[in-house]
């Protein structure tokens, strides 16, 4: 295992602030996230009161970073949890299965491959309409494909492996095979894969909320604060920059994980990852 | 393929409800409601709908917009113009910065310079697109007043909505470029090549270059996708009139029709874009050209 340099830790440290801040939200942000006070409003960050700044309605942004930051990093593992075991099981199901099966599962993957992810978000929530389930069900419809096609070519690979064949000489059912030897055998590039995929949510997430397709109107989420900032970028700089940075910083965090991991677990998937 | 991509946005469309009450005001009576749902066909089984569909698709009709009745193979070909300039020019932007910088950094590998390129390039792959276009537009725009912030027309208005746009490549193709250099440096040929007394610039060029592109073209051809699809969020921010931004206001306005198309054109031409990359395997590396002979 490489050595953990300096990054891998800074990294750990960053998304270690970011989790606790959204879970303990409540003890921690210093206001309400809703909490108004338009004698306060648009003013600039301070040391005292409102170390952020607060935005147009005079809510504090601290408060609302930590409780948006909820509902980023809930979307996001939430969607790569829903996904991740959808394709892991197209994608085991196509490589064992094989032939028609296959054909079918690979060609419908194939489809949505073709479809850019923003585009297809975009397209299945204006159809669904927007809300917090249907953002996460957005997600999962969009993310499965990466799992199915890397599993699928894993299990091939896997299938023909002496010790499956010994294991189904000894009489084995496929189910089974594909329980006990194909899929702990391709798990540690999904993981892989799944902690990038959170990045790539979040950042999703975010896009969509940004567009005004995301969440409630009422759920306070990064990309949504983003959103709003982006009327006063000339006069009241900090309502766009302290969302941003805080999707930044989290994505930065959770890919640099995601590096050392990659090395650490699966050094061969170096190049198909980059 | 294409069949494939025109099954799963009509499907997906169709889950959206009844688009005849979209259309007609709502204090519509029912009357109208099923005259307006027979003149369009709405009131055909969804298997015969879709394959009409799929007919007038292949003759170049995709319909009409539900707001303006215009149609939208004329709405997307009026839109799509804007949209290959953005994202050409993305591309292009990418290209020049990241392929320079994969090659330094291979070059300099594990010194100063090759970690920061890939402190770069990390921190390029994490950036938000739109969060970079807000900064852009807030400093140059903004502050600096060097560049116009919206619109569409003269080359100054590219710059902004382009450099936004190529860093959701950039970062990835500078890291690809690296390690398929490293690769490349590696092998027998290149020693061949300084051994014969080449100018290191030549080797590098003409014989590592060359030979490291490939996956490089590979993953750009796929990439292709996310510029496109980045350039839906670009659009919108900087008011671009291209596809991108005729899709989230036909989002917004309910108008599947042109949600249908412009997902089905901007599939299609993902899929030519890979077609070229094949021919471009070809051109770059002649083995492929003799295998196949």
């Amino acid at each position: 295992m490489k050595h953990a340099g300096l990054p891998f830790w800074l990294a750990v440290g960053a998304l270690l602030v970011v989790v606790l801040g959204a879970a303990f939200a409540e003890r921690l942000a210093p206001f309400g996230p809703g909490e108004q006070d338009i004698t306060q409003r648009l003013q600039p960050p301070a040391l005292r009161g409102h170390v952020l700044g607060t935005d147009e309605l005079g809510r504090d942004i601290l408060s609302r970073l930590l409780y948006g930051g909820r509902v980023s990093l809930l979307v996001g593992l939430i969607a790569v949890g829903l996904s991740c075991p959808v394709g892991m099981l197209v994608g085991v199901t196509a490589g064992y299965a094989g032939r028609r099966v296959d054909d079918v599962l690979m060609r419908v993957t194939e489809v949505q491959l073709a479809i850019p992810t923003i585009l297809l978000a975009i397209a299945v929530i204006g159809v669904l309409g927007p809300g917090l389930s249907n953002v996460i069900l957005t997600l999962t419809v969009t993310g499965w494909t990466l799992y199915a096609r890397l599993i699928r070519g894993e299990t091939l690979a896997v299938k023909e492996r002496d010790y499956v064949v010994a294991a189904r000489a000894a009489g084995a059912g496929d189910l089974r095979i594909m329980g006990r030897h194909v899929i702990p055998n391709v798990l540690s590039p999904v993981i892989v894969v799944a902690v990038f995929a959170v990045a790539n949510m979040i950042i999703l997430e975010a896009t969509l909320s940004f567009l005004g397709l995301g969440v409630e109107p009422q759920v306070v989420t990064w990309g949504r604060m983003l959103n709003a900032g982006r009327l006063y970028l000339a006069t009241a700089w900090w309502l766009m920059t302290f969302p941003g940075l805080a999707i930044f910083v989290t994505v930065l965090s959770v890919n640099l994980i995601g590096d050392h991991l990659r090395d650490w677990l699966d050094p061969r998937l170096r190049r198909s990852l980059l | 393929m294409a069949f494939g991509v025109s099954l799963a946005v009509f499907a997906l469309v169709h889950l959206s409800g009844d688009p005849v009450l979209l259309m007609v005001p709502t204090d519509a009576p029912p009357e109208v409601v099923a005259e307006t749902r027979r003149a369009l066909g709405f009131d055909r089984p969804l298997p015969e709908q879709f394959a009409r569909w799929i007919a007038r698709a292949v003759q170049g009709d995709l319909g009409v917009s539900l707001r303006n009745h215009r149609p939208v193979a004329g709405l997307i070909a009026e839109r799509m113009p804007a949209t290959v300039e953005l994202t050409v020019a993305a591309l292009v932007i990418a290209v020049l910065v990241a392929v320079p910088a994969g090659i330094v950094s291979a070059v300099n590998r594990g010194t100063w310079i090759d970690s920061l390129t890939m402190v770069g390039a990390v921190a390029g792959q994490a950036l938000p697109v739109f969060w970079l276009a807000l900064l852009l537009i807030a400093f140059f725009g903004v502050h600096l007043r060097w560049l116009p912030v919206y619109g569409h027309g003269t080359l100054a208005h590219l710059v902004l909505p382009a450099v936004s746009l190529s860093t959701i490549v950039l970062g990835r193709l500078a890291r690809l470029v690296r390690s398929s250099m490293l690769e490349v440096l590696g092998q027998d040929y290149v020693r061949t090549a300084r051994a014969k007394g080449l100018a290191e610039p030549r080797v590098l060029a003409i014989h590592a270059l060359r030979n490291a592109a490939i996956p490089v073209v590979t993953v750009l051809g796929l990439q292709f996708a996310q510029l496109l699809g980045g350039a839906v969020v670009t659009e919108t921010i900087f008011a671009w009139p291209g596809v991108g931004r005729l899709v989230v206001e036909a989002i917004f306005n309910r108008d599947f029709p042109i949600v249908q198309g412009v997902v089905l054109v901007v599939s299609l031409i993902f899929v030519v874009v890979n077609l070229l990359v094949d021919v471009a395997y070809v051109v770059i590396d002649p083995r492929i050209r003799v295998a196949r002979a």
